[in-house]
């Protein structure tokens, strides 16, 4: 090594200089370019519940990515804790559509001017449910006269299954006021707590949709064999897909087929099977006819209605 | 001489060798150890994620009809965080006696969240809303000493 020439240790030297730009000369990965994602426009779809908060939630979530992807909205669900405060979201512009129930549709139908679009046709080939009024079989309650002195669960006021039914059950059989003729009423706010109020002895008599029964049978033996059905209401139109008024017309079109089509597509099948529905069948304000008629009947101005639970 | 080398050198490469082992089976051990120790903090840190999601919700059930309640959505929020902090647990453990705890609990934590979304829903006298309020409370905080207890099984 000694002895070498001294450009040999020049060279040496040199390239160990260079050695540190190795490194730096090496190609740095470069910043990821943020693509931003163009922003979905938010269309807040409202939720009443029929059963608990997220039970509810839950059950509709799958339909509503659906329509999100299928649209391109940014569909994102609004659960509500009161029928009755679908219809002041709608008022105060927080709500641009809504899954409402027949009393709560022809509700927001006079008041509003909502636009009912498309309603679920179930498995068993019909679009409608109707209300009950049960008791506990071993409760000895057969008839009206029997009802006196005991505890009524209703559901909520803008129901037609779990207050519409019960006022005209009253009204055809002379109980003028009722507040009088129980020892309590109260509203349970959901379909799903006046069936097991009734089951667990909470209440005396309960009043709910045939739809929440039948989903909940499924789950627990025990409400076809401890619940007796006393009284029926006509069948009305199924929780319905309603939009605001002076919602873009080609957006409501563009709704309306999303859910008439989505049985024809297998994404679509799976998410309708999951909701235990066939498809969506088209639905409009002369569906209400018979709820509007049903409220006639007990003399609810519809227009002028106070749904506020008292 | 050549001997005594060749005899050296191999007590120096015998050495080595034990030497080599010894350090190998310590920072196994080490290792493992230490593994225990991240698990069993990730399961510290899963249970009081869960339990402070518990008192947040248990807060907000407080809250309810007072000037500071919350307003619904993010009631429904933190519920439903509380209940993706509960399915977790579940995620993680493959023991059979734990696993069984930890969906017992789980089955606490869906009456709990049927108990208290009645409470938002009620309508009714003061003596029914708080008797189900107090039921709702007292749901919460059971599940929040089932997760008390579930730490002196884990730890």
């Amino acid at each position: 090594m000694l002895g070498k020439s001294p450009k040999y240790y020049i060279i040496i030297v040199a390239l160990m200089l260079l050695l540190p730009l190795i490194n730096s000369c090496s190609n740095q990965p470069e910043a990821p370019s943020e693509k931003v994602a163009p922003s979905k426009k938010k269309f807040y779809l409202g939720l009443i519940p029929e059963q608990d908060l997220f039970s509810q939630k839950e059950r509709y979530t799958a339909l509503a990515s659906y329509i999100s992807e299928k649209s391109g909205l940014d569909v994102e669900l609004k659960i509500l804790s009161r029928y009755g405060n679908i219809i002041d979201n709608f008022l105060s512009g927080q709500l641009d559509g809504a899954f409402l129930g027949s009393f709560t549709g022809a509700l927001a139908i006079k008041k509003l001017g909502v636009e009912p679009l498309a309603r679920p046709l179930w498995l068993d080939g019909k679009s409608t449910y109707y209300g009950l009024i049960f008791v506990r079989k071993d409760s000895g309650i057969k008839n009206a006269q029997d009802m006196k002195g005991k505890r009524f669960a209703f559901v909520d006021k803008a129901t037609t299954a779990g207050w519409l039914l019960p006022l005209t059950y009253f009204q055809e059989n002379s109980i003028e006021n009722f507040r009088a003729w129980f020892s309590e009423t109260y509203f349970t706010g959901t379909h799903e707590d006046a069936i097991y109020d009734v089951l667990n002895g909470k209440a005396d008599i309960g009043a709910a949709k045939n739809t929440v029964l039948e989903r909940l049978t499924q789950n627990d033996s025990r409400l076809l064999d401890e619940l007796h059905i006393l009284a029926t209401s006509p069948e009305v139109p199924a929780n319905a897909l309603v939009v605001r008024r002076g919602l873009n017309n080609s957006l409501k079109i563009k709704l309306k087929n999303i859910l008439l089509q989505m049985d024809q597509d297998e994404q679509g099948r799976q998410i309708l099977d999951e909701f235990g529905a066939r498809k969506f069948v088209e639905t409009t304000t002369k569906d209400y006819n018979l709820v509007f008629s049903y409220a006639e009947k007990i003399r609810l101005d519809l227009s002028n209605y106070d749904y506020m639970n008292r | 001489m050549k001997k005594k080398i060749y005899f050296g050198l191999f007590c120096l490469i015998l050495c080595f060798l034990a030497g080599g082992l010894y350090i190998g089976k310590s920072i196994d051990k080490v290792t493992k150890q230490l593994e225990k120790i991240i698990v069993l903090n990730k399961v510290e840190f899963l249970r009081k994620n869960m339990l402070n999601k518990v008192v947040l919700v248990q807060s907000d059930l407080m809250l309810k009809d007072t000037p500071h309640s919350r307003k619904v959505d993010i009631f429904v929020k933190h519920v439903e965080e509380m209940h993706q902090a509960a399915s977790h647990c579940l995620n993680c453990h493959h023991e059979e006696s734990v696993k069984q705890r930890i969906s017992h609990l789980e089955e606490k934590i869906n009456v709990y969240m049927k108990q208290i979304s009645r409470v938002y829903t009620l309508r009714a006298n003061e003596a029914r809303l708080k008797n189900e309020k107090d039921s709702a409370f007292d749901l919460g905080q059971e599940a929040g000493r089932d997760q008390q207890y579930n730490r002196s099984i884990f730890l």
